[in-house]
């Protein structure tokens, strides 16, 4: 009954009985084996309600990521991305939803092109989904890198002349190019230098105000996530073993896993 | 009572990279005193691993090269020992935990012949016994079938403890890991290092600890040698050093470090990069990012001061 | 540290040397590799030896020369054209098939997995060579000429040796898109076709330069192994022996390439063994060009600061010449680029040489008369014409009195006016000149007499002639021999008064013939069947023949001119004989055409050879065909002219099918016979039939044409001789397609 109301009310992005199943099969002779690696979850998203997502890692939280995007084709389950359920649908219809929900990587130095500049990088999404008019592509791309502090100089560089952090900002930036109302941070800073960490932190949480933006935010990291995000849901070998906001969650758990968790920090 | 085991003074190392000499460690200095766990801080670039690493010879393909220092350990300077005579220390003697599994284990081999080899290579005689004592001790329960598997059959934690069992079966004075906990999960952190203090109690084996985390280090280490820029710029023990840290690189790193948890308006951060080592110049590595910087830091690379017992390359204390 | 790149080193000088000998081979053999020298002669001693080929390595032959006498070094060299070309087709072939299907694989179209995966485990349990070996030596494929040949191996090779390559790349496309960055690109919406496009492939293209380098080396090997097993382009079989009823064939190629002349010589191992080590060798050295290159780009580009990556995709976004002039590409990726563009290139160019001449007739003379038969004024006007043209294109008259050579021809005429009526009853039945009878012998004569049917009489045991007094004598030619004819001809002629003959046969031919042996008393007719049927039955009836003729001169005139080439072969000539007679406008064309094609002849392209151009006078009837003249009074070293070729029977400018003989063009007459197999060739790529002119057995020789005017300059002066005869009747063709043909065969063989 409360899933229906929130549903009513508009939620981002609204997860149910979500699975993803992996088939291994390691030699013809082998017997498959299927690894339940998101097994039959559900969660709401809602408009400027981040919600975090930890575990170990194997607990299925970037399956979980990589499922809304649907960079993975789930097994079954709704995905539904403003009420619209984007889990059947195909590559072309998806192609065009990518606009409202983007994704920022862990992995600095691997998620852009070594052999593209920024400029090219940040100029794609905003002509695969016509934001600005041509001519105004130049203009655009200057304000994307000031608001995710770079230097305009630094488009004409490649990936690997900038450092890790910097590389972020221009994952940031990209991301943020087709003005997307929620975006998926995986792991945003655990690659990152702990002196550059809070920078990245500090823009995201600034993005979030003036763009108005809802993060999924997957982190392994508890003390980010309390920081970051509204609600945490923790996820156990595939299952969300316990959600709710991140001030019940994160200090005052209920559920066995997540008090171990809890201890575990150092 | 406490010998010094190990002693590195003043240790360069060169890249070489199309026919350019690349200096990425510009002075490392270190001792380890026997039965101690120094932990080697710095960001990504600081050099840190290339430091550890140069101790056993064994920077990638060879283009590496120790251009000065000395490295004095057992009565002999490991810098000016052939690959040969460097063999015989080399897991015998100084054994190295790497960041990943996957460089130290043999994919195609059992774990039981990985063990088989080890000791082959060392001269040791192979006794199963051992070898189960070695896996129980790191936490592997059932030693015999986990000897019989291959290490993808084995979850990373597990790999992760079969390494530190390869390094310590050979009982060496000095164990050295790289990033122990960066490939294994939250959960599991305080168990590895729980292990590898209870082998350095166990032994009595020196460690040196590799690492970015302040937690981490503060967990495990007794002292602490922090790097940047390719030189070290702060060694002291841990307290001393998170309670009172002398060079300004050390204080902000801490704050960054600490203000997730004293959060208010927003985080602490450095603006800036660390340099790159193609961006080394003859002055304080942190210039560029000192809130106390002076001109005369732009002079030439500081020098190490010694102040109470504990050592800083700045000019400013 | 820095270690020199030797491979790449190594391997460009080879290439280097390779591409200019595939460029310029006349800058490194100045022999030409179809000559042929199966004997040579040598003074030992002040002695004469005879040596029979294959010779032996000598100053003459620096690597010695094959079965045929013909230099392996040359044959090398100017193999190496044809050779890498179709390594690097093949390459490209395999990489045509490759490329997409790995690209669809890596993005995980099952299809294309499976395609690849089945590919791969035939041809791995079935050796590709194997199946290659089957397929190529299919008759079909043996008979095939050049270019049909090439692109049935680069089909074949490609189709057989694909999948390895493509599984290769497939692994590749895998492993680059399991890179996070492609996830990225998913994840801003990019379609997965511009993933491939901008983020895969310049990813991959280092790759696939190294990767093409390395194919050419590997088809290279494989056509040095089909070479092994005597399966190479261009392939021919021909009869070398034919004892015992068995025939023997040889495979022989005429082309110059590596792998046939490993074929043709393996047998001869110990006979030769250069004929087989050098060729071998020019193939591993290639091979090994080939790889060592691939080798050393590949290391080279491993660099971390290699610019390879952004420059292939600037090449991808189409701004190639501005990222040429721009970019700091390193030169290596620019040489590559260059090597394969420029590879590719000479290969298609090699394949598609025939730059195809346009044929047109510009400026037709002006022929005032509407006829130009030999001795008369009309064929004076004719020759007055076809001189100036000469003079305009300054060819040189061959004799010294002038272009003409006059000779003396007999008395002869032609009818202007000719009637044949079969008075039956009331009515007469009118018959047509020309379809229903013709005039062998004719005079201005009116007759009207019966008819006296001698196809029952044996003639053979003729005693009484006065029978035919009278009368107009019917006979049944197909009883009686050519010569016999004459002899009964002249027999009547002589003890009868008959008013004529009339000549049938039971085999229909046709009935033609225009300029006529005078007779001054009797007509001499050739008849169609229809006509002797109908004669049979109104037997009793009178019948009238008349004819009116007009006398012809006594000498023709032949015209002959020269067009000197320039440079070394200058001396040797190609002899074209053409017609210059008339009838109607049909041939008044075919003299337009012939003076067109002597104009192209000399302007089109810088003739190495001289030509003669000869237009044949009298050729309306074998009698007077001039060329037995010429014959008895050539004005050139026979043995320096290379190949005659006979337009004369040119009879009609459109028409469906060729006659063509070149049984006058022997193998062992290596530059007509490489000109007629081109012809030939030419012919069935343009889809004109052709048909090969009769051989005939007379008086105890064979003769190869039936005409024996078509063959006299080859049995009296020894000159190679091929035929080109059109007849009329069918429109599917025209003869500007023949002088199109001709002007590519000579300037291809123009070496």
């Amino acid at each position: 009954m409360s899933e229906k109301v929130i549903e009513m009310t508009g939620t981002i992005l609204s997860v149910k009985n979500l699975s993803k199943h992996f088939i291994i099969k390691n030699n013809v002779f082998s017997q498959k084996k299927i690894i339940n690696a998101v097994n039959d979850i559900s969660f709401d998203i809602l408009p400027n309600e981040s919600m975090g997502l930890i575990g170990e890692s194997g607990s299925g939280k970037s399956t979980t990521a990589n499922l809304v995007l649907r960079l993975l084709e789930p097994t079954r389950g709704e995905i539904m991305l403003f009420g619209k359920n984007i889990a059947d649908i195909n590559y072309k219809e998806m192609r065009i939803l990518r606009k409202d929900i983007q994704i920022i990587f862990q992995h600095t130095f691997s998620a852009l092109d070594p052999k593209m500049t920024v400029d090219e990088l940040l100029k794609e999404p905003l002509i695969i989904h016509n934001i600005v008019p041509v001519q105004e592509l130049d203009k655009e791309v200057d304000r994307l890198l000031n608001m995710v502090g770079l230097p305009a100089g630094e488009k004409i560089k490649f990936p690997q002349q900038l450092s890790g952090g910097q590389n972020q900002r221009v994952i940031i930036a990209r991301a943020i190019a087709t003005r997307p109302k929620i975006i998926v941070c995986d792991e945003p800073v655990s690659s990152l230098d702990v002196s550059v960490q809070g920078q990245i932190l500090n823009l995201l949480i600034k993005l979030k105000e003036e763009l108005n933006l809802t993060y999924l935010f997957i982190s392994h990291d508890l003390k980010v996530v309390r920081l970051m995000c509204e609600k945490t849901a923790v996820m156990h070998e595939g299952k969300i073993v316990e959600i709710g906001k991140s001030s019940e969650v994160l200090f005052n758990p209920k559920h066995e896993y997540t008090r171990k968790l809890l201890d575990a920090e150092l | 009572m406490k010998k010094p085991l190990i002693k590195v003074k003043d240790l360069k190392v060169s890249f070489y990279n199309n026919n350019k000499a690349v200096e990425v460690i510009r002075g490392f200095d270190i001792d380890v005193w026997e039965g101690e766990i120094v932990g080697i801080l710095g960001e990504s670039g600081s050099g840190k691993t290339v430091s550890s690493t140069s101790i056993l010879h064994m920077m990638e393909k060879n283009e590496g090269i120790i251009t000065s220092g000395e490295i004095l350990y057992n009565k002999k300077d490991l810098a000016t020992l052939s690959e040969k005579q460097m063999n015989t220390i080399r897991g015998r003697k100084i054994a190295y935990v790497f960041q990943n599994p996957a460089q130290a284990l043999s994919p195609y081999k059992k774990i039981g012949r990985q063990f088989k080899n080890l000791l082959k290579n060392h001269n040791l005689k192979y006794s199963s016994a051992a070898v189960q004592s070695a896996l129980e001790e790191v936490g592997i329960k059932d030693a015999e079938t986990v000897l019989n598997m291959y290490p993808f059959q084995l979850s990373g934690g597990q790999n992760q403890r079969i390494m530190i069992a390869l390094s310590i079966i050979t009982k060496p004075d000095l164990l050295i890991a790289d990033e122990p906990t960066s490939s294994i999960d939250t959960s599991l952190i305080k168990k590895v290092l729980d292990l590898f203090r209870d082998i350095n109690k166990k032994y009595n084996m020196s460690m040196i600890i590799i690492t970015h985390d302040f937690n981490v280090a503060k967990y495990i280490c007794n002292r602490l040698v922090i790097m940047y820029g390719g030189l070290v710029v702060e060694t002291g023990d841990i307290n001393s050093i998170l309670n009172n840290p002398l060079h300004p690189y050390t204080e902000e790193l801490i704050k960054c470090a600490y203000s997730l948890d004293n959060y208010k308006d927003s985080l602490y951060s450095l603006e800036g990069a660390p340099p790159t080592p193609y961006e080394f110049k003859d002055e304080c590595p942190f210039y560029s990012r000192c809130k106390i910087r002076e001109d005369e830091c732009r002079q030439a690379i500081p020098y190490m001061k010694e102040i109470e017992g504990r050592q800083v390359r700045c000019l400013k204390r | 540290m820095k270690r020199p790149n030797f491979s790449l080193i190594l391997g460009s000088v080879l290439l280097a040397l390779i591409l200019i000998i595939m460029l310029f081979p006349q800058l490194f053999s100045g022999k030409s590799p179809y000559t042929l020298e199966q004997l040579r002669f040598l003074v030992v001693d002040d002695k004469l030896e005879i040596e029979l080929a294959p010779h032996p390595p000598s100053d003459d032959f620096p690597l010695g020369s094959d079965d045929y006498g013909r230099d392996i070094y040359s044959r090398i060299i100017y193999g190496t054209r044809l050779t890498i070309s179709l390594g690097i087709l093949i390459a490209l072939g395999r990489f045509l098939l490759a490329v997409p299907m790995a690209l669809s694989a890596g993005f995980g179209n099952e299809t294309s997995k499976s395609i690849i995966k089945q590919f791969n485990t035939v041809f791995s349990a079935i050796p590709a060579i194997l199946i290659s070996i089957i397929v190529l030596s299919l008759d079909f494929f043996s008979g095939l000429n050049k270019s049909a040949s090439i692109l049935s191996f680069v089909v074949v090779l490609s189709i057989v040796g694909w999948a390895n390559i493509g599984d290769v790349i497939h692994e590749r496309v895998t492993l680059i898109n399991k890179q996070s960055f492609i996830t990225a690109e998913t994840a801003i919406g990019k379609r997965k076709l511009k993933i491939a496009t901008e983020n895969v492939i310049p990813h991959l293209a280092p790759e696939l330069i190294v990767l093409f380098f390395m194919e050419i080396a590997r088809a290279l090997s494989m056509l040095m192994q089909l070479g092994i097993f005597s399966i190479f382009i261009g392939n021919l079989k021909i009869i070398i022996d034919s004892d015992n009823g068995t025939l023997v064939f040889a495979n022989v190629s005429f082309e110059p390439e590596w792998a046939s002349m490993l074929g043709s010589s393996r047998n001869m191992l110990h006979a030769a063994p250069w004929a087989l080590l050098y060729p071998a060798l020019a193939f591993f050295i290639s091979v090994l060009a080939f790889n060592l290159f691939g080798e050393g780009l590949r290391s080279s580009m491993q660099k971390k600061d290699s610019a390879v990556i952004p420059f292939i995709r600037k090449l991808i976004s189409f701004n190639l010449i501005k990222s040429f002039k721009t970019s700091a590409t390193s030169a290596k990726i620019k040489l590559a680029v260059f090597i394969i563009l420029l590879g590719g290139i000479i290969a298609v160019q090699s394949i598609f040489s025939n730059a195809k001449y346009n044929f047109e007739i510009e400026n037709p003379v002006d022929l005032r008369s509407e006829q130009a038969i030999i001795s008369t004024v009309e064929a004076d006007e004719a020759a007055e014409a076809i001189i100036d043209k000469m003079k305009e294109l300054n060819i040189e008259p061959l004799y010294e009195e002038g272009y003409m050579q006059e000779y003396d021809i007999d008395k002869t005429c032609i009818n202007t006016a000719q009637s044949f009526v079969i008075h039956s009853g009331n009515t007469s039945l009118e018959f047509e000149a020309n379809k229903d009878y013709s005039f062998i012998s004719t005079g201005s004569f009116n007759y009207t007499a019966p008819v006296y049917d001698a196809s029952k009489d044996d003639l053979y045991s003729l005693s009484e002639f006065s029978k035919f007094d009278d009368k107009f004598v019917m006979i049944n030619k197909s009883y009686y021999s050519d010569s016999y004819i004459n002899y009964i001809l002249s027999q009547i002629d002589l003890y009868s008064s008959a008013k004529g003959v009339f000549l049938y046969t039971r085999e229909d031919r046709e009935i033609e013939n225009y300029i006529l042996n005078r007779s001054d008393d009797m007509f001499i007719l050739n008849i169609s069947n229809t006509l002797s049927d109908t004669i049979k039955d109104n037997i009793d009836e009178n019948i009238t023949v008349s004819a009116e003729i007009k006398n012809l001169g006594t000498s023709g005139n032949n015209l002959i001119g020269i067009y000197h080439g320039e440079g070394a072969l200058a001396e040797e000539a190609i002899l074209i004989g053409m017609r210059y007679n008339y009838l109607d406008k049909d041939g008044k064309d075919i003299l337009n055409f012939n003076l067109e094609l002597m104009r192209r002849l000399c302007i089109s392209f810088e003739n190495k050879r001289s030509i003669i151009f000869l237009f044949v006078d009298g050729t309306l009837n074998p009698i007077q065909n001039g060329i037995y003249a010429l014959a008895q009074d050539f004005p050139y070293t026979s043995s320096k002219v290379n190949v005659f070729i006979d337009l004369t029977g040119l009879n009609s400018a459109d028409f469906d099918e060729v006659a063509f003989s070149s049984a006058q063009a022997p193998f062992t007459r290596q530059f007509a016979w490489s000109v007629a197999h081109q012809l030939e060739s030419s012919f069935e790529k343009e889809r004109i039939e052709t048909a090969e002119l009769a051989t005939v057995y007379s008086n105890g020789e064979y003769i190869f044409t039936e005409d024996p005017e078509k063959n006299t300059l080859f049995w009296e002066r020894g000159i190679a001789t091929i035929v080109i005869n059109t007849e009329k009747g069918g429109s599917r063709h025209n003869i500007s397609d023949i002088g199109r043909i001709l002007l590519e065969v000579i300037n291809k063989n123009n070496y």
